[in-house]
């Protein structure tokens, strides 16, 4: 697995770098024009208010999985199942505004309370078993996923399907729960404040309480934070819970301010681009930030740039996976680089030794 | 100028600095071909750094090195091996799910016709280095059912595997028992007849006496001379690693009035995960000012015991009473609030390598409310200045409190363990090879700290493997063997030969073994 010592923010931009470059070969392979094609794609992401305003609002699920994904591995967790946490987050913030009907001060809250929790305890059951019976982490989670897309999608066809929708889906929901927009005429909403406001949360928890101290170090070292009297099984699920309730506010999210309902296979993956964006962030709360908005503006601009350039809006999936091959290649590569790079520095200061004695002979 | 002896290593006016930190200054060092050269050092001197560039680990700022006479650029590890170059680092570098014979083979492993791995073959060519060196080893046995003594024999191995005619071992003795420590001198020996270069580390005077030709001594990092033994003593070489003569006065050992026992163990028996008996019914009592000293060869159960006297392995049956209060059942976060703990194994266990000195430093007061402030957070202003002062108090040689326990040389991670537990103020302290590759000075400054404590009316108890420690500070003395206590005995007037009989188990005391619990 990528350790933390090779997640540095230089990995993350010379892996992009590395992604992009490779992208641009896969366009002219194809016979286009890969300038014109990632021209189309910034300009469709950046260029004008509203481009921008859908960039963040895509950015705003991601940066909820993202964290998600980051506290989880913070606490020595691999948490593969932010997609499935965001599912059942997002399906208990939709039956809640569909069943209680009040004004949105109280019914927002509610919602995003409620998908949290179902998020977290989503999450948690994985860290339970991984505590209690030893199951290896990575396998429940991805299950999970796959549990979680199936069962919402279950529930929108059958229990509380709309009728004569052309795929599974429950009514929309009222106006009142509908998340305030913050740039008119899009669905850029106030997600995206919460979104940052719970990065700056996590952040201050892992760097200020003694909890988020615990978390981290028996994420680091799990006998040692034993040793030291945490308790670690216990500091585990927690990490999951709180992982899983930010994925399933994501899930909220996407339905208070982006769907106004929830649509069968709501995410296109936005839990899978969570996993991405951790590691790329080196599971720093802060970083998860930008490199959301990036993310946010591939899967933005990639449809402009489908529709200008012809080339498919599927190249920003070949980005992701590029970025995550780029990055676990370096760990093993970082290092060569790094040593070829103090080499040829010491070969100079060689060669400037001897011709100092040279010189001086 | 001196070309009469023909030196097999020579490294010329090394230095390396990381960040502003310099650990080697115009280091000099020269080896004859097949002596055995001693390095010493404080901790941080540099030691470590100076032989991972001749292994080629690390490169150095400035500086040549010569193999043979002619000059090299050890760009890496690699090379080195080409070389003739072998190391054992200070922790080692094995596969704990691999036999023995898979670890040394590694990267270079007999094939056969298919391509495949010649398992055969394998296992008898380490069967046969392993009787030429006089290195005894179980070809076939997982290297994690090894105790630490022969898993340094696999590495020694390793590095004779891949042809090294020099071979570097830093800090072998911190690991091994005295007799283990014979043994390993005794195959150094035989190398040495066989033509091999040996560099050792090593923090024993004693020990460098009784092995070394040649001795380097470093000091904050630089080269402070290379002295042949017959041309020097113990205390010379204390004196020009320190920079002045050491003067230890005897250690002051206040008795305390007779009291009630601090720490009370009763019939403690513990079982392992397969249902095999570790420890037998052990017994004894701690009162305040007295040191108790668990000696004993490695793997008779000493670090079960202290995984039990912490809370981290469960009993099968037994008592532990802490101050008065029945422990036996608390959690180790309890525990810790009576207790400070020292363990053994200080990458592990005892530290978090990847965090902060700092963060490693406050482990266990993190949840005190007396380090707390607003919403259960660590109050940083206070345990920075905390930081600042144990750094100072047991001089941790570090780049300050921020950095990564990981760039500390291996005496100064161990440095950090003590100030922190030590620092508790709690009545009972149980440490685990408290000394363990702490330089003279650094490790004379523990003993001092331990007796300060029990002068103060702390209960002690002491695991150690080290003789000389044992002998120094202990007030009691009980020998483990084979998971039960066989002797009870005092320091004054025990010989270290004795002693080991007890450990090895050549020797027991009658009343030791024939406690016998009913139940
Ligand atoms: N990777 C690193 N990054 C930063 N500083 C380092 C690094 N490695 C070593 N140092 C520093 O260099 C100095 C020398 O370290 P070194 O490990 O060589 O000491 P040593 O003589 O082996 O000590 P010890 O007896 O404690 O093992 C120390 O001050 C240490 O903090
Ligand atoms: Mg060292």
């Amino acid at each position: 697995m990528l350790t933390k010592k090779y997640l540095t923010p230089i990995t993350s931009v010379i892996a992009l770098i590395f992604a992009l470059f490779v992208g641009a070969i896969v366009i002219a392979l194809n016979g286009n024009n890969p300038i014109a094609a990632y021209g189309a794609l910034i300009e469709g992401s950046f260029s004008s208010i509203p481009h921008l305003a859908s960039t963040l609002s895509i950015a705003t699920p991601l940066i909820f999985t993202g964290l998600g994904v980051a506290v989880a591995f913070k606490a020595g967790v691999a948490n593969i199942g932010a997609e499935g946490q965001l599912y059942m987050g997002g399906m208990a913030a939709a039956l809640i505004v569909i069943y209680v009907d009040a004004p949105s001060i109280i019914v927002i809250p509610l919602a995003l309370l409620v998908a949290f929790i179902v998020g977290g305890l989503y999450g948690a059951v994985p860290a339970v078993l991984k505590v209690k019976t030893n199951t290896n982490e990575v396998v429940t989670t991805l299950m999970l996923n796959y549990i979680a897309i199936l069962f919402t999608s279950y529930l929108v066809n059958y229990p509380f399907k709309v009728a004569n929708a052309p795929i599974g889906m429950t009514e929309t929901i009222n106006d009142a729960a509908k998340l305030p927009v913050l740039y008119p005429g899009t669905r850029f909403n106030i997600g995206f404040l919460l979104a940052i406001l719970a990065a700056v949360l996590i952040a201050l928890m892992f760097k200020h309480t003694s909890f988020g101290y615990e978390m981290r170090i028996q994420g680091e070292s799990k006998v040692f934070g034993r040793y030291i009297g945490i308790n670690t099984d216990k500091r585990i699920v927690q990490g999951m819970f709180i992982g899983g309730g930010l994925a399933g506010v994501g899930g909220a999210i996407l339905v208070l301010g982006i769907q106004y309902k929830f649509v069968q296979s709501i995410s296109p993956g936005y839990g899978f681009d969570g996993l991405t964006i951790a590691l790329m962030a080196a599971f720093n709360a802060y970083a998860v930030i930008p490199i959301s908005v990036l993310f946010g503006a591939l899967r933005a601009g990639s449809i402009s740039m489908e529709l200008n350039t012809g080339v498919p809006s599927e190249l920003s999936n070949v980005i992701q996976a590029l970025v995550i091959l780029f990055m676990a290649a370096q760990s093993t590569f970082t290092s060569t680089l790094q040593d070829r790079i103090s080499k040829l520095g010491f070969r100079k200061e060689q060669r400037k030794l001897n011709e100092k004695e040279v010189q001086s002979e | 100028m001196e070309k009469k002896t023909k030196y097999i290593v020579e490294m010329i006016d090394i230095s390396k600095s990381f960040g502003s930190v310099q650990a080697n200054k115009n280091v000099n060092f020269k080896v004859i071909d097949g002596e055995i050269h001693a390095i010493i050092g404080e901790n941080g001197a540099g030691k470590t750094t100076l032989m991972n560039i001749l292994f080629g680990v690390l490169l150095p700022t400035a500086g040549e090195i010569r193999i043979n006479g002619e000059t090299v650029v050890m760009t890496s590890p690699n090379k080195a091996i080409q070389l003739g170059i072998g190391m054992v680092h200070q922790h080692f570098e094995l596969v704990p799910s691999f036999t023995v014979a898979e670890n040394i083979c590694m990267g270079h492993e007999p094939r056969n016709k298919f391509g495949t791995v010649d398992k055969q073959q394998m296992y008898n060519y380490v069967q046969q280095l392993s009787e030429k060196s006089g290195l005894k080893v179980d070809p076939e046995e997982r290297v994690e059912k090894l105790s630490v003594g022969l898993r340094q024999r696999v590495e020694i191995l390793k590095a004779l595997s891949r042809g090294a005619e020099i071979l570097i071992l830093d800090e072998p003795t911190a690991v091994l028992t005295p007799l283990e420590c014979q043994e390993l001198f005794a195959v150094l020996h035989k190398m040495k007849k066989q033509g091999k270069t040996i560099i050792i580390i090593t923090h024993k005077l004693r020990e460098v006496m009784e092995i070394a030709d040649n001795i380097t001594v470093l000091s904050r990092g630089e080269t402070k001379g290379t002295l042949h033994k017959n041309e020097t003593n113990e205390l010379e070489l204390a004196s020009l690693m320190m920079g002045k003569t050491p003067n230890f006065v005897p250690l002051n050992k206040n008795p305390i009035k007779e009291s009630e026992p601090l720490l009370l163990i009763e019939n403690l028996s513990v079982h392992n995960a397969v249902g095999k008996q570790i420890l037998k019914n052990i017994n004894f009592d701690v009162r305040p000012g007295k040191i108790l000293t668990i000696a004993g060869v490695e793997g008779n159960g000493q670090s079960e015991l202290f995984d039990a006297l912490l809370g981290f392995l469960p009993l099968s049956s037994g008592l532990i009473i802490a101050e008065g209060k029945d422990i036996t059942d608390s959690n180790i976060k309890d525990r810790r609030s009576f207790c400070s703990y020292i363990p053994e194994d200080r990458s592990t266990t005892g530290l978090d390598l990847s965090a902060s000195v700092h963060d490693n430093l406050i482990a266990g007061i993190h949840c005190l409310e007396d380090w707390q402030r607003g919403p259960r957070c660590i109050d940083y202003k206070k345990t920075c200045t905390l930081a600042e002062e144990l750094i100072e108090t047991y001089s941790i040689k570090t780049d300050g409190y921020e950095i990564e326990t990981n760039s500390l040389s291996g005496g100064n991670q161990q440095k950090i363990i003590l100030a922190r537990e030590m620092n508790f103020g709690n009545k009972i302290l149980i440490c685990a090879q408290p000394t363990r590759g702490l330089d003279v000075g650094a490790a004379r400054f523990v003993h001092e700290r331990i007796i300060e404590m029990k002068n103060s009316g702390c209960a002690i108890v002491l695991i150690s493997t080290d003789l000389d420690e044992v002998l120094l500070i202990s007030d009691v003395i009980k020998v483990l063997f084979e998971g039960e206590i066989v002797a009870t005995l005092s320091p004054e007037g025990l010989s270290p030969e004795e002693l080991g009989l007890y450990m090895t188990g050549a020797k027991k005391m009658k009343e030791g073994i024939r406690i016998e619990y009913a139940n």
